[in-house]
């Protein structure tokens, strides 16, 4: 059978799949807390690296839903993109596997909530003109990092409850059934 | 569980904006979110609030569904519009012991919350009268002329509709093993946060195995058919701009270069 026709299909799937867990499982809340299980399959690239492109259309589509929407399509996307990248190069160095949610957990953690609090205004520099270059000069110089970390520590610590508790579990159990059948 | 709405918010319809290209719906609102970080004044937000409001109205999807989509960001909205009003320095209106409110600090507040409602509303406005097969066929679309840059835009376009074909499948699956699990004594609803995400195991692992199965299944039944990666494929639904397609898109860059005058009304 070609390679090809192989992780094109397998990578349609694994859109699908994440697509499906964001869309029909609502996310467990506590609290505040939201938790996306399907970030758990972010993890996936660690040992198949084709299903990065599968994670990436499938958190496209997921946001379509978020209500960010637009914004989050493409600046979600691409963090999600860049973090399977990474994770997908953590699995061919035969890292730890305790390394590959690091990707996900970081770059969503500061990469998302940089748009969040630019969205949200929460920069504190009180102008209307919410260029990210001019929020991130303002994040940086003034004292109003609280309220982008307060983000950061909130995406991060949903998206290390995901990957950790659930993602690499998930990975070890694939790992174990690769060897025999996949 | 609700099996009609897995894309979200679409409502069937036969309204003018159901009937719209899917091509020039997802460009044109991506251009008016893009736009609304240009929007200066607080006369442009609102005569694109109005705009939005009559396109809800106009896309007969029920107005209450519109305002239900605000729901996952009410908590971000008050947070910001407390922190906008408490923490703005500038002219005081209003002060209490260590209270202060600002003039600007109230302006910031409302601009940055009907931003944020702008932004939702219009995604919503998509995904409402937009179904998950336009959608899909309209990104293809849109990303087929990245050919030029050698990107695989048909490869990409073949996984979206493989994606999309799934989904139903895949929710129908997922709800078997959840009840298969259930019945004997999973608990996904109980528990700690950690012990509720390490709970989803046992249905995204079947879920995952199966899914590559068929995934392998449907590969050998392609290259049986003949597939050929990066062979030429035609769609089945040929897609075309029309009139009211044109009027659309007149119809938002007036609203937005409207918009973007420096009204001395207010």
């Amino acid at each position: 059978m070609n390679r090809t026709t192989r992780y094109i299909t397998r990578i349609g799937v694994v859109a699908a799949l994440y697509f499906v867990l964001t869309a029909i499982l609502a996310p467990i809340s506590y609290g505040q807390l939201q938790i996306r299980v399907a970030e758990a399959l972010t993890l996936l690239p660690f040992i198949f690296p084709e299903t990065v492109i599968g994670v990436t259309i499938g958190c496209f589509f997921a946001n379509l839903l978020s209500p960010f929407g637009v914004i989050d399509m493409i600046f979600g996307t691409f963090f999600t993109f860049l973090a399977a990248l990474l994770t997908m190069f953590l699995g061919k160095h035969k890292k730890s596997i305790f390394l590959a949610p690091l990707p996900p957990i970081l770059i969503n953690a500061f990469g998302v909530s940089l748009y969040v609090v630019t969205l949200a205004g929460l920069t504190g520099n009180g102008n209307t003109n919410l260029n990210l270059s001019v929020s991130l000069k303002y994040i940086f110089q003034n004292l109003s990092l609280i309220p982008y970390l307060t983000v950061v520590a909130w995406i991060g610590i949903g998206e290390a409850i995901a990957t950790y508790a659930l993602g690499i579990p998930l990975i070890n159990a694939l790992e174990r059934r690769k060897k025999l059948a996949l | 569980m609700n099996r009609k709405n897995f894309f979200g918010q679409y409502q069937y319809s036969n309204s003018p904006l159901h009937l719209l290209d899917p091509r020039v719906k997802i460009l044109s609102i991506f251009y008016i979110i893009v736009f609304l970080f240009f929007v200066k004044s607080l006369w442009g937000y609102l005569i694109l609030l109005a705009f939005v409001i009559i396109l809800v109205l106009l896309s007969k999807v029920n107005f209450a569904s519109a305002i239900r989509s605000l729901k996952p960001i009410l908590y971000l909205l008050i947070f910001t519009v407390v922190f906008q009003i408490f923490f703005t320095p500038g002219n005081v209106v209003f002060s209490f012991h260590f209270i202060k409110i600002t003039k600007e600090g109230l302006n910031l507040a409302i601009y940055i919350a009907i931003r944020l409602m702008l932004l939702s509303f219009f995604t919503f406005i998509l995904t409402s009268t937009t179904s998950s097969i336009e959608l899909s066929d309209g990104f293809q679309a849109i990303i087929s002329p990245l050919k030029i840059i050698h990107f695989p835009s048909e490869d990409v376009a073949l996984m979206i509709s493989i994606s999309l074909q799934f989904v139903p499948i895949l929710f129908e699956e997922a709800d078997r093993i959840m009840k298969a699990q259930m019945s004997r004594g999973a608990d996904f609803n109980s528990g700690g946060i950690v012990n509720r995400a390490k709970s989803f195991l046992p249905l995204i692992l079947p879920l995952l195995l199966n899914a590559f199965n068929r995934a392998d299944q449907l590969a050998i039944a392609m290259e049986a058919r003949g597939f050929v990666v990066g062979g030429k494929r035609t769609p089945y639904r040929a897609m075309r701009i029309k009139v009211k397609d044109c009027i659309f898109i007149l119809s938002t860059l007036a609203v937005t270069l409207f918009s973007l005058f420096r009204w001395t009304i207010i």
